[in-house]
């Protein structure tokens, strides 16, 4: 075999597991995150009737659109992840190594690396991003969703600038961070940057729209929304420092001080002392880079536990509301939570809303108008008192399907089969528990945070391993 | 030679030059006042010379050898390289020097040929002649069994290795090796020696720390002794070996003291201590050829039965361990 490698070569193989040059893993893993998309859209769908259905239509409707908008996001967050774990391998990281510098004594030229290291970066995102685009789009003609492609262009074309910005904005902060540690939590902030730039110039509404998306050149119309002139800006930017910077740091040959401390005497210090003020100053200090990295890693860490000790509570409130049964309500400080899970009390309660109930006692007064909790033969109903007459309460619902007979639901309940009375209504809350209880929610809310909980160490050996394995120390 | 460069053409004889040279850093030890790690170094390195660093401290020998391939900068003095002045604080990658500090410039994820090809082909049209040259130079140089092995299976010893062929092949004139926490046998040191050859060969030069006697002695025709940030011994190896090795005999016995008490009456111009392992080292620091037949003689007249006997060849760890104490021995006098 005759091996003649480019530095373009080297970076494609460097980027994927084992170190090898492979489209087919390209492939695979523009494959799996179509696989993803589509497992996330088949979740949502689940959850049509939730006040999901209402504010995020788009994500929700049987469509293409939808299916390859749910792949645009999802592709983008697991791309994330992707640089994350392989951040050593597709950032500058390798210059601090002084890997360039045998390169550079080879007769390499800096200035050709960076631009194969980005060429490398562009090619591979390319491939990856198209091959889950057309998984996406195959699988969803699988779902015999109507084929309408005249948005599928613009919706190509958001997804892949993402990738574009998110790879150069990690790349060149890799420049600047001696920390990976550091830069992954740049990583993650800058993801959540774009996503928030993405709501605030506007360019959320038109790429969420898929009537807007139907005309190309929308996203070009710069008077209606700014955000691809900033990122423009942004990726120019970017690649500008990544010549600049990157060139600057493969003149000079890394070392640091701190590989002196193994080699000083006991109580010796090395120092150095200012010409001009005659002031010592200790070479050797804690890496203030390396402090800052370990308390990011304990925020984070405390914010892991935060978040699955808040997962577990919620899920036990899931389980608790799930198990309620006529009579034997969960009464949680006078209140009663339910699961309204149909469509008659609209529209103060809607399908699906989590409803909270005060508990009365028998002598309470009940009023005209009020929405009451009420037992009918061992049946709990929830209905608006009508009229009150003799002690007798009437009660109807407040919307009939159009199909169904008006004043079929009018009931006469006494007042001792009342005991609740309607407070509130929390739209966000009643998705949430309707997520939870799907396969997915359960996953999330109650089987990761069972495993961190009882696992948390060698999750966490497991997830440090692997962010070992793919980084490439020498 | 595999790449030619016109830079090589040129012909410097002193490839480092390092006047009254001192280091921005010190060193503060036991609320002693600071002083310079590196001070007064004077020293000179010719072109097809490999010079071996050696000395007491571990953070003397690698500073002076990162200010020398200008990684560091230095704070007074002069450092010439290849008769090119280094500014004092840039600390760029000089061309003509080739540093190897790290493994980590290593890539992992290929073989050692490959990485090989992937340093030194990118320029080459013919690659398969290029593959050929090398292959064969990996065999030559006693590489051959590596040769296809991933270099992520290395040890670092071995990526050394493989780092300072590279850097053979580079247009550098002066390769400067600073690894010395590494421990290399036997079967690393002779690659190195043809590695060095090779370098030799090509008048380029090589300067590499160690605090392995065999490596120095095998590998090097000169060698710096650093002591307490000062070089206390420049030069060449052989003549280095002669001049400061005084032992001249070491001789087994279960009880040296006893024997040393003996000789020390009979034949008082020799030096005597006891060594490791109930061993008599026998020195002789007024001539150069002692009569060693009359020791033998005594130490049988005297009724004593030697385990063993060893006539002393001249060696690095001796004479480094003799200009060590003879330093220390000055500073005590002053």
């Amino acid at each position: 075999m005759i091996y003649k490698s480019s530095y373009f070569k080297k970076e494609l193989r460097q980027a994927y597991i084992e170190n090898k040059i492979s489209l087919r893993k390209q492939f695979f893993l523009g494959l799996f995150m179509g696989l993803v998309a589509i497992a996330v859209h088949f979740m949502l769908q689940t959850m049509i009737k939730s006040v999901f259905g209402e504010r995020m239509p788009h994500l929700m409707q049987q469509s293409y659109f939808t299916t390859l908008y749910t792949f645009t996001f999802i592709s983008l967050f697991l791309y994330l992840l992707y640089f994350i774990f392989l951040y050593d391998t597709l950032s500058f990281t390798e210059i601090r190594k002084n890997r360039w510098y045998l390169l550079v004594k080879m007769g390499y030229n800096p200035i050709s690396m960076i631009f194969a290291k980005l060429s490398a970066l562009f090619y591979s995102m390319i491939i990856i991003y198209t091959t889950g685009f057309a998984v996406t789009m195959l699988m969803t003609a699988f779902l015999k969703y109507n084929f309408f492609y005249l948005y599928i262009p613009a919706l190509y074309l958001v997804g892949l600038l993402d990738f574009l910005v998110l790879g150069i904005v990690i790349l060149t902060a890799s420049l600047f961070f001696k920390q990976r540690n550091m830069c992954r939590y740049f990583a993650l902030f800058a993801y959540v940057i774009i996503i928030a730039l993405r709501y605030a110039s506007g360019y959320q509404k038109i790429v969420s729209n898929r009537v807007l998306m139907q005309d190309f050149y929308v996203l070009f119309r710069f008077d209606r929304c700014i955000y691809l002139p900033v990122i423009a800006a942004i990726v120019f930017a970017c690649l500008v420092i990544c010549f600049l910077k990157a060139g600057d740091i493969a003149k000079y040959y890394s070392v640091s001080y701190e590989n002196y401390a193994d080699f000083l005497p006991e109580n010796a210090q090395l120092v150095t002392r200012d010409d001009n003020t005659g002031r010592i100053r200790s070479l050797i200090t804690p890496d203030l880079s390396a402090r800052r990295s370990k308390i990011f890693d304990m925020v984070a860490t405390a914010s892991l536990a935060l978040v699955v000790c808040l997962a577990v509570a919620f899920n036990i409130f899931v389980i608790l509301i799930s198990t309620s049964q006529p009579g034997k309500e969960v009464t949680i400080r006078g209140t009663i939570p339910y699961i309204f899970v149909s469509e008659t009390m609209q529209p103060t309660i809607m399908e699906n809303d989590l409803a909270y109930f005060r508990r009365i006692d028998p002598y309470e007064n009940v009023n005209v108008g009020d929405i009451v909790l009420f037992k009918d033969e061992n049946t709990v109903y929830i209905e608006r008192v009508v009229t009150i007459e003799d002690d007798k309460y009437i009660v109807d619902i407040d919307y009939y399907p159009p199909a169904a007979q008006k004043g079929a639901m009018i009931k006469t309940v006494d007042r001792e089969d009342i005991y609740g009375i309607y407070k509130g209504a929390s739209r966000w809350l009643g998705a949430l528990i309707l997520f939870a209880n799907t396969i997915f929610g359960r996953f999330v809310f109650l089987f990761v945070p069972v495993l961190m909980l009882f696992y948390y160490k060698q999750a966490k050996m497991i997830f440090i391993s692997l962010l070992e394995a793919t980084s490439d120390d020498g | 030679m595999l790449i030619n460069n016109s830079f090589q053409q040129k012909d410097f004889t002193k490839v480092v030059s390092m006047q009254n040279l001192s280091s921005n850093e010190m060193i503060i030890a036991n609320e002693d006042l600071p002083r310079s790690v590196l001070h007064n170094i004077n020293l000179e390195i010719m072109k097809g010379e490999v010079w071996g660093i050696s000395g007491r401290s571990v953070l003397e020998t690698k500073l002076l050898l990162e200010i020398m391939a200008n990684i560091k900068p230095y704070k007074n003095g002069k450092c010439v390289l290849l008769e090119r002045g280094m500014m004092r604080l840039k600390r760029f990658i000089l061309p003509h020097v080739f540093y190897i500090g790290t493994t980590s410039m290593i890539y992992n994820n290929m073989n050692v040929l490959e990485f090989l090809m992937f340093a030194t082909g990118h320029k080459t049209f013919d690659v398969i002649r290029q593959q050929d040259r090398v292959f064969e130079q990996l065999i030559s140089l006693g590489l051959g069994n590596v040769s296809l092995t991933p270099i992520s299976t290395l040890t670092p010893e071995y990526k050394v290795l493989i780092l300072l062929l590279t850097a053979y092949y580079s247009t550098s004139q002066l390769i400067v090796l600073n690894m010395q926490n590494l421990e290399f046998s036997d079967e690393h040191i002779i690659p190195i020696r043809n590695i060095s050859n090779l370098i030799q060969n090509e008048d380029k030069t090589l300067v590499f720390s160690s605090f392995d006697s065999d490596m120095i002695e095998s590998v090097c025709t000169h060698t710096a002794v650093l002591v307490d940030g000062t070089v206390a011994y420049s030069g060449d190896i052989r003549n280095f070996c002669k001049t400061y090795d005084r032992v001249v005999l070491t001789v087994r016995y279960h009880n040296p003291e006893e024997l040393m008490s003996v000789l020390q009456n009979q034949l008082p111009q020799f030096n005597y201590s006891v060594g490791a392992g109930n061993s008599l080292i026998i020195k002789d620091y007024k001539s150069d050829n002692p009569n060693l037949h009359l020791i033998y003689k005594k130490i049988a007249e005297a009724g004593f039965t030697p385990e063993r006997i060893i006539i002393n060849r001249k060696n690095y760890k001796n004479a480094c361990e003799e200009v060590i104490r003879r330093y220390d021995l000055q500073k005590q006098l002053l």
